[in-house]
This record gives structure tokens, C-alpha cells and sequence, in this order.
């Protein structure tokens, strides 16, 4: 039989109860009845001695008849007070009022007897040498009494059953109430709804379950929340993904066909081709900066000490023989001391990706300066140029994957959209993060704390 | 033929199309924003427009609500059935998504062309004249009979003309799909059309590819 831990407690408790409490009335009852019987019992053997000592005095000089009709007048005097006497001489009665059926105790001993309804109480006694007499009391009111108390005891302990039965029921009931709540609470939980809260009040265990149930309810929740956005953030990337390689593919076997099938001069097919080329390559970069983002992300980056002066002036030699850096002033500024704890190529992948935005921001016609310098007691990588510049709306989306500020002028340059999304992840393996101020019309710049 | 507005902010793509569909003859003006495509509808009165979702300044979608009376041919990289139906309830014509083939939009830009009638119907070259209207072509003026299957198979070379259509897909667009007949047939047709016409120098054979009608 499945029980709750209520009804468990509830009958435990109430059969212990009602086990104790009748043991202690019956108990009670017969202590009483025993007490009773043993006081009767004494007042008998005082009352027979009374009668000896009366006796002993009135048969002062009576003839055998006159010991008959003395024995007769006790006998008729002690019967009306429910009291029988039995006069014996040698073994032999003389007179008896002990009504028929009732065997006479011992000499010297007290007996019970029973007949029929009535109990008696019987007590045998020598007067003289040879004469015997047993004194025999109706004691059934004692018996009757005591059934009656024994009704009483049941009545009370029946209604005491009753009463106790419904409180315990009724406080065990509102003790075990929250566990009953939290246990509601539970369901709806595990059905997914983590609207629903366990009731905190009271300072009991239960509380404190509450509690602690509540606590665990909101780390699920946050933790599924987590789960979920990954999920969306992974799906949105997947989506842009194919977005991203449907227009390079697009472009590609257009153009491929546009080579095998028109009617078209040399310098017509020579172009198709460079374009088919140049997509290719974009392709390619978009998986192999996929493939370094996972990388860094899933792996754990070695940390050796980073020179940053040769890193930056490596970064501005490299820059200056780009094509897009025609018309744009490069500018290195930079400690030779200058130290921080990275990984170098990733930091030189994170500068140059961070070099090249700021280049292609200029428009051919700028001043990119790129260096280091310390600000409370960190060291801050930092590029700035003085090129277009985002709006905030812009600033927001920019470390997202695919997201570009100037669609058209990104595409023409062969990016990929994910530069900055890669130099994010850079920045979170380091511990940091990438730090933007930008204004439109008057440039950007990016900090990296170390 | 038609004059058709491109909105494409991929350049290489606009291009793209640019390309192929001047190769067949018509006239285009390529636009890589919304506001200069809103701006060049206006000024130059396009017959169609071919019009991506995803645009800067002004997106397709609102863009579209601005044209009226020009029959507009979604391209885009949206896949999603919502955009679909969104673009074809705002009274886009067709619905065309990226990667497509070039014969594919070159089909459905003549579909929509040949509902609006802003199709050509005649055509001359060299001392040809060929009349799609009755479906006559004549040589020097004087008529030269051909077959229905030959005179599609002219007319479908030069709709696409300047570029090469194989025998499968010749055999598709002339002869319909379910025609299981050898490409043997396509040739037999071609040599027929070459002779009557004189066409020997204009439907040029393609090394493993087909033919071609050059103009």
C-alpha cells in the first residue's frame, strides 16, 4: 500500500498514542479495583472481629440453647446488612445464613467467591477452642462499581480518541502542507513551467527546503536560458553561414557558366575568371578563420611572454606593403619594454585584423596609429584611425559573425565579415575583451587591456 | 528588347547579370542601393526590375512598395517559404533564389516580358527577318517554310542568344521534358534551320557543349 508521509506519521502516532493512553486506563482501572478489593477486604477482617469480640462477650454464661438463639439473632442481625455468618462447632454448622452453594474458606483465610451476579467475600475465623466463625460479605458493588468506572474509562477514552484523531490530523495536515506544495511545485517544474515558486515563509526545515528549491529551480532556469541562447546564437551563425557562402557561390557558378556558354571577348572571360578566383579565395579564408575561431575557443592557448615592440613594428612593415594602405599613414608607437603575458601569434593575428579594419576605414586617405601604453598599472593595445567611424547601433553588432558595417565595400575588398568576430575570440582567450570608442565621421579606436 | 533595371548591392553579381541579359539583347542600368534604384526608376522608366531582398539604404521589400506598373523579379538569398510568399503578396512577379543558374532567370525574365507583351516580336539580321508574332521568317523578303518544332527552335535561340544551349536543354525547351527522343533530333533541326536560312555563320556548333546563336 502506497502511503504519504503524513497518513504514515499520522497513524504511527495515533496508535502509539491510543496504545499508551488505554495501557495507562486499564492499568489505572485495576490498580483502583485491587486498592478497593484490599481495603474491603480489611474492613471485613475488622468488622469479623468486632463481631468475634460481640460474640465472645454476649455468650458469657449462655446455655447451648441460649448459644443457638444468640447464634440465630447475629445471624438475622448481620443478614439485613448483606452481611452472612456461619457458626461452626467441631467441623459441625450451627447456624447459617451463607446462602447455598457457597464453599466455605479455610480457617484463617480469605477467599472470593462468586455465584451467579454476586461476589462475596468470605473470611473464616475461630472463636474458642471449638467454635468457628466465617463471615461472608456480599462485595458486589465493588464489581459493579468497577464496571461502571470501566464504561466511564471507555466512553472518555473513545471520545479522547476522536478528538485526538482530528486535531493530530488536522496539525499534522497543515505541518506537512508545504512539503505537499513543494512537492506540486515539482511537477510543474519538471513539466517545464519555472514560473511557479515553493512558498518561502515559516523557519522550519520546510522553509529552508523552499529555499534551497527555489535557488536550484533558478540556476536550472538561467542554465536553460544559457543553453537556449547558445543554441539560437549557433543556429543565427549557421544561417548567416549559408547566407554568406550562397553569394560567393552564386557568383561563382554564374560566372562559370557565363565563361562556358557566351558568346564573349578574351578580357570578358579573363575577368569572369579572376572573379571566380577571388571568391574562391573568400571562401577558403571564411573556413580557415572558422577553423581558427573553434581552434582558439576549444583549446587551450600557450602563454609565453609577448614582446609587443616587435610585434607592432612587425605589424606596421606588413600592413605597409598591403595594397588598401595606399594613401594611409601608419604610425607605431611603442615601448621597447613594453611585455605582456600572451600568445604571439594570436596577438599578431588580432593586431593585424584589428590594423587591417582601421586601414580599410580610412578610405585611402588616413592615419592609422597602432601602439601600446599603460594605464592602471595594465598594458592597453591600442589601433586608432581616423577614418569614417560607427554609429552606436553599428558598435554593437560589430563583433557579431558576418556583421559589416559597409556591405558592399567589404565585399570588394575580399572580406569576410568574420575579422573582428575571430579578434573577439582572441581577446576572450586572453581574458580580455576588445574595447571600442567610436565617432562618426571622426574615427575609431580599439583597446585591448592586458 | 526590354530595358531592365538591376538592384544588387553584390557588384559582382549585378554584374553578372548585367552581362547575361545585355548578351540576349537587352538594355540595363544597374542600381547597388535602394535610394539610387528608387532614384533610377523615376529618371530612366524601366520595363522590369530585378530586385534583391537585401539591400542597403532602402530593402527590397520597402522598395518594392514604391514601384508601380513595373513587373519586379525577386533574387535573393532568402530561402525561408515566409519571405517567398512576402515577396510574391507585395506584387513581386516571380521569386528567384540565390545560387541560380543563368538560363533559369533568363527563362523567367522572358516569361514575364512575354505577359506584359513587352516582348520583341520581329527581329532582322544579315538578310533575315524573322516574325514571332505569325511565326514567319523570311529570306530576302520572300517567306521560307518551317516546321513549328524548327521555327521554336529559332525562336529560342534567339531569345537566348550569344549564349550556348546544350542538346538536353534545347530538347527541354523546344521539345518539352517528357520528349524521350534521341539529340540526334536537335541536330537534324539545326542543319534544317542553317540551310534554310542561310544560318551556317550565326548557330555556331560548341565543342561538348551545343549551339549557339551569335548576334
Amino acid at each position: 500500500m502506497k502511503m504519504k508521509v503524513f497518513e504514515k506519521t499520522y497513524v504511527i502516532a495515533l496508535s502509539l498514542f491510543l496504545i499508551f493512553i488505554n495501557l495507562c486506563i486499564i492499568f489505572l482501572c485495576v490498580l483502583t479495583f485491587n486498592r478497593n478489593v484490599e481495603s474491603t477486604q480489611n474492613a471485613c477482617i475488622s468488622e469479623i472481629s468486632a463481631v468475634k469480640n460481640a460474640y465472645k462477650s454476649d455468650m458469657q454464661g449462655l446455655d447451648k440453647d441460649g448459644l443457638y438463639l444468640l447464634q440465630v439473632s447475629y445471624g438475622s442481625f448481620y443478614s439485613e446488612k448483606g452481611i452472612f455468618l456461619c457458626f461452626e462447632e467441631n467441623g459441625k454448622a450451627t447456624l447459617s445464613t451463607v446462602p447455598e452453594g457457597i464453599a466455605l474458606p479455610a480457617l484463617d483465610t480469605v477467599s472470593a467467591e462468586k455465584q451467579g451476579e454476586k461476589h462475596y467475600m468470605l473470611i473464616k475465623q475461630s472463636i474458642d477452642n471449638t467454635l468457628t466463625l466465617t463471615y461472608v460479605k456480599d462485595v458486589s458493588y465493588l464489581y459493579n462499581e468497577f464496571t461502571t468506572l470501566a464504561f466511564w474509562y471507555i466512553g472518555a477514552s473513545a471520545i479522547t480518541t476522536l478528538v485526538l484523531a482530528a486535531l493530530l490530523y488536522l496539525s499534522l495536515r497543515n505541518l506537512y502542507s508545504p512539503l505537499e506544495k513543494l512537492s506540486s511545485v515539482t511537477r510543474s517544474i519538471s513539466g517545464g513551467d519555472f514560473s511557479v515558486r515553493a512558498d518561502e515563509r515559516g523557519n522550519d526545515e520546510f522553509g529552508g527546503l523552499a529555499k534551497d528549491f527555489n535557488l536550484m529551480s533558478d540556476k536550472i532556469r538561467e542554465q536553460i536560458k544559457a543553453l537556449e541562447d547558445t543554441a539560437v546564437q549557433k543556429q543565427r551563425m549557421l544561417d548567416d553561414l549559408a547566407h554568406e557562402m550562397r553569394t560567393p557561390l552564386t557568383g561563382i557558378h554564374g560566372y562559370a557558366e557565363y565563361i562556358k556558354t557566351a558568346n564573349i571577348s578574351d578580357k570578358e572571360r579573363i575577368d569572369a575568371t579572376e572573379y571566380i578566383m577571388k571568391e574562391a579565395m573568400r571562401l577558403k579564408s571564411i573556413s580557415e578563420i572558422l577553423l581558427d575561431t573553434a581552434f582558439i575557443r576549444e583549446n587551450k592557448i600557450e602563454i609565453n611572454d609577448v614582446p609587443l615592440y616587435t610585434v607592432l613594428t612587425e605589424t606596421k612593415k606588413r600592413m605597409e606593403a598591403l595594397p588598401i594602405s595606399v594613401g594611409v599613414k601608419i604610425v607605431c608607437n611603442a615601448d621597447k619594454s613594453a611585455v605582456v603575458q600572451g600568445n604571439k601569434i594570436l596577438i599578431e593575428l588580432l593586431l593585424s585584423n584589428l590594423t587591417e579594419n582601421a586601414i580599410k576605414a580610412c578610405n585611402g586617405n588616413g592615419r592609422v596609429e597602432i601602439g601600446v601604453r599603460q594605464e592602471n598599472d595594465s598594458a592597453i593595445l591600442y589601433v586608432k584611425d581616423n577614418g569614417v567611424g560607427m554609429t552606436k547601433e553599428q558598435l554593437e553588432h560589430v563583433t557579431e559573425p558576418f556583421y559589416r558595417t559597409d556591405k558592399a565595400r567589404s565585399r570588394l575588398l575580399g572580406g569576410t565579415g568574420l575579422g573582428l568576430a575571430l579578434c573577439d575570440t582572441i581577446a576572450k582567450a586572453h581574458g580580455t575583451e576588445l574595447c571600442f570608442t567610436s565617432t562618426v565621421g571622426e574615427g575609431t579606436e580599439v583597446k585591448v587591456k592586458f | 528588347m526590354a530595358r531592365i533595371l538591376i538592384v544588387e548591392d553584390e557588384f559582382s553579381i549585378n554584374n553578372l547579370i548585367s552581362k547575361n541579359l545585355s548578351l540576349v539583347g537587352h538594355t540595363c542600368i544597374s542600381a547597388y542601393d535602394g535610394i539610387t534604384a528608387l532614384k533610377l526608376i523615376n529618371d530612366n522608366k524601366p520595363e522590369l526590375v530585378i530586385l534583391d531582398v537585401m539591400l542597403p539604404g532602402l530593402n527590397g521589400f520597402e522598395l518594392i512598395s514604391y514601384i508601380k506598373d513595373i513587373p519586379v523579379i525577386f533574387v535573393t538569398a532568402k530561402t525561408e517559404l515566409s519571405d517567398r510568399l512576402k515577396g510574391l503578396a507585395l506584387g513581386a512577379d516571380d521569386y528567384i533564389v540565390k545560387p541560380f543558374e543563368m538560363q533559369e532567370l533568363l527563362a523567367r525574365v522572358n516569361a514575364v516580358l512575354r505577359r506584359i507583351k513587352r516582348e520583341v516580336n520581329t527581329i532582322s539580321f544579315d538578310n533575315v527577318l524573322v516574325d514571332f508574332d505569325s511565326r514567319k521568317a523570311f529570306l530576302d523578303g520572300a517567306e521560307v517554310k518551317l516546321t513549328p518544332k524548327e521555327f521554336d527552335l529559332l525562336e529560342t535561340l534567339i531569345r537566348n542568344r550569344n549564349i550556348a544551349l546544350t542538346r538536353d536543354k534545347l530538347l527541354d525547351l523546344v521539345w518539352n521534358m517528357d520528349f524521350t527522343g534521341d539529340t540526334r533530333t536537335v541536330d537534324i533541326h539545326i542543319q534544317q534551320l542553317r540551310k534554310k536560312l542561310c544560318l551556317k555563320d550565326r548557330i555556331k556548333s560548341m565543342y561538348k557543349i551545343g549551339y549557339r546563336f551569335e548576334l
